[in-house]
């Protein structure tokens, strides 16, 4: 839990970035159309630039820095990592925040729910392909955790 | 930065109206911001004060009450795309809410919000259209109901002052006739695009399953949320046939004054394309008839 003093007009993405330090969660556009700065509220994706920091009080918030688990990389970053779906790695944490979304609320996911749940989270050096790869085959490693 | 000078959280509708009135128009409304935050950021809007409304219990359900659907003002756009009842009676909205913006935004927005923000091809507001659709104003002095179509004073301009008054819920009356709707779109890309242009039609059946009453709201063809009202008087009677819907788009089409637009594309093919998407949701509607009355 962080106790902040924050600017009124403070972005989540402002406070999480420059007070925080948490610099996993990327400023990309500031307009809500690239999904860069995608983090969860309360467990759901929502883009951070357009989010006030004031509006997040006494909510939990989740970036891209609390996947790990003491040094052991969550299935997803492993998936990435072995797919190949991360080049430049400026869209990543925002994709990786709506993937854990994805299969935290549908561990079995088609192709094409894939590509809706990642529809606002834009790659400019992968072309999906690499990335969609990825959360399946995450999919696939957190099914066999399960057991 | 955002320039806000202050910014409250009011845990109930009452504190949040006690502060618009005591700020006398310096501090205005925000729900999920989408749009608000933007247009902060583009200095197309100088709000001094922000009133957050996102922890106001009691305004983000979905039910029914007799013959009338309330959505809450808290309601995004992607719980009216999961909604059960919405896809049940009103599958137009949830179709169009499920389709604005990206899956991010989606969990932000609001309908209301979607409303106040007066654009014509807003898609959630334009799917309203084609239903008997009013809203609750809750003011200092008390709450009124207002028609959606009276909340529209021109492109961008939505009559509830949100420096003033609070729009608590959207109520859709279900007409007494068995009622088929749907919802169409056309944009360039399916995620984070606006619309070329869009389309919400209801239609209200006789028994003998001819069109009792039809609405069919189109946008963004005009500076509000358009209604085909020659095209509406056309349907009546009429059977639910392939040949009808032919005729009633084209129809529609030619009622339609979209502007050449260099983000939208030229009158021409815009007013195409609205024949185009209304015979569709003309025809998706129509196979409602079988699925799901």
């Amino acid at each position: 839990m962080h106790f902040l003093e924050v600017e009124p007009d403070a972005s989540l993405l402002e406070v999480l970035r420059d007070q925080l330090f948490l610099r996993g969660t990327k400023k990309g556009c500031e307009e809500g159309e690239c999904g860069a700065c995608t983090v969860l509220i309360e467990g759901v994706p929502v883009v951070s630039c357009l989010t006030p920091a004031l509006k997040c009080q006494g909510l939990s918030v989740e970036t891209v820095e609390g996947m790990e688990n003491g040094g052991q990389l969550h299935p997803l970053q492993e998936a990435f990592l072995e797919t190949g779906a991360v080049q430049c790695g400026y869209c990543t944490a925002g994709i990786l925040m709506s993937s854990r979304h994805l299969l935290e609320k549908n561990p079995e996911p088609k192709s094409e729910e894939i590509r809706m749940a990642l529809s606002g989270n834009m790659c400019r050096c992968t072309g999906y392909l690499q990335i969609f790869e990825a959360v399946q085959l995450a999919a696939k490693k957190m099914k066999a955790l399960e057991k | 930065m955002m320039d806000w000078e202050a910014y409250f959280l009011p845990g109930s509708l009452r504190e949040a109206l006690g502060i618009l009135e005591e700020k006398q128009g310096a501090a205005r409304i925000l729900a999920g911001g989408t749009d608000l935050v933007l247009q902060q950021r583009r200095r197309q809007h100088k709000a001094k004060m922000l009133v957050d409304i996102s922890r106001i219990p009691g305004l983000s359900q979905i039910t029914k009450e007799g013959d009338t659907i309330h959505i809450g003002a808290l309601c995004t756009h992607a719980q009216a795309s999961e909604s059960a009842l919405l896809k049940q009676y009103l599958p137009a909205l949830s179709c169009a809410c499920s389709q604005i913006g990206s899956p991010q935004i989606r969990n932000m927005g609001t309908l209301v919000g979607n409303i106040v923000s007066a654009q014509p091809g807003a898609d959630a507001a334009l799917a309203l259209h084609a239903f008997d659709t009013s809203v609750t104003v809750a003011g200092f002095a008390g709450a009124r109901e207002m028609s959606l179509i009276d909340l529209y004073a021109g492109l961008g301009l939505c009559c509830v002052d949100s420096t003033r008054d609070i729009i608590t819920a959207i109520s859709i009356t279900l007409p007494k006739k068995r009622m088929l709707n749907a919802f169409e779109r056309l944009s360039s890309r399916g995620t984070l695009t606006l619309p070329v242009v869009n389309t919400g039609v209801c239609l209200e059946l006789n028994d003998d399953d001819s069109v009792a009453l039809g609405r069919i709201a189109i946008g963004p063809v005009s500076p509000k949320p358009f209604r085909a009202l020659k095209t509406e008087s056309f349907l009546e009677g009429r059977p639910l046939t392939l040949e009808v819907f032919q005729q009633a788009a084209d129809m529609a089409a030619q009622e339609t004054r979209p502007r050449d637009s260099l983000l939208r594309g030229s009158r021409e093919f815009r007013q195409a394309m609205v024949s185009v998407i209304v015979r569709r949701a003309l025809v998706q509607a129509s196979y409602r008839r079988r699925t799901h009355e």
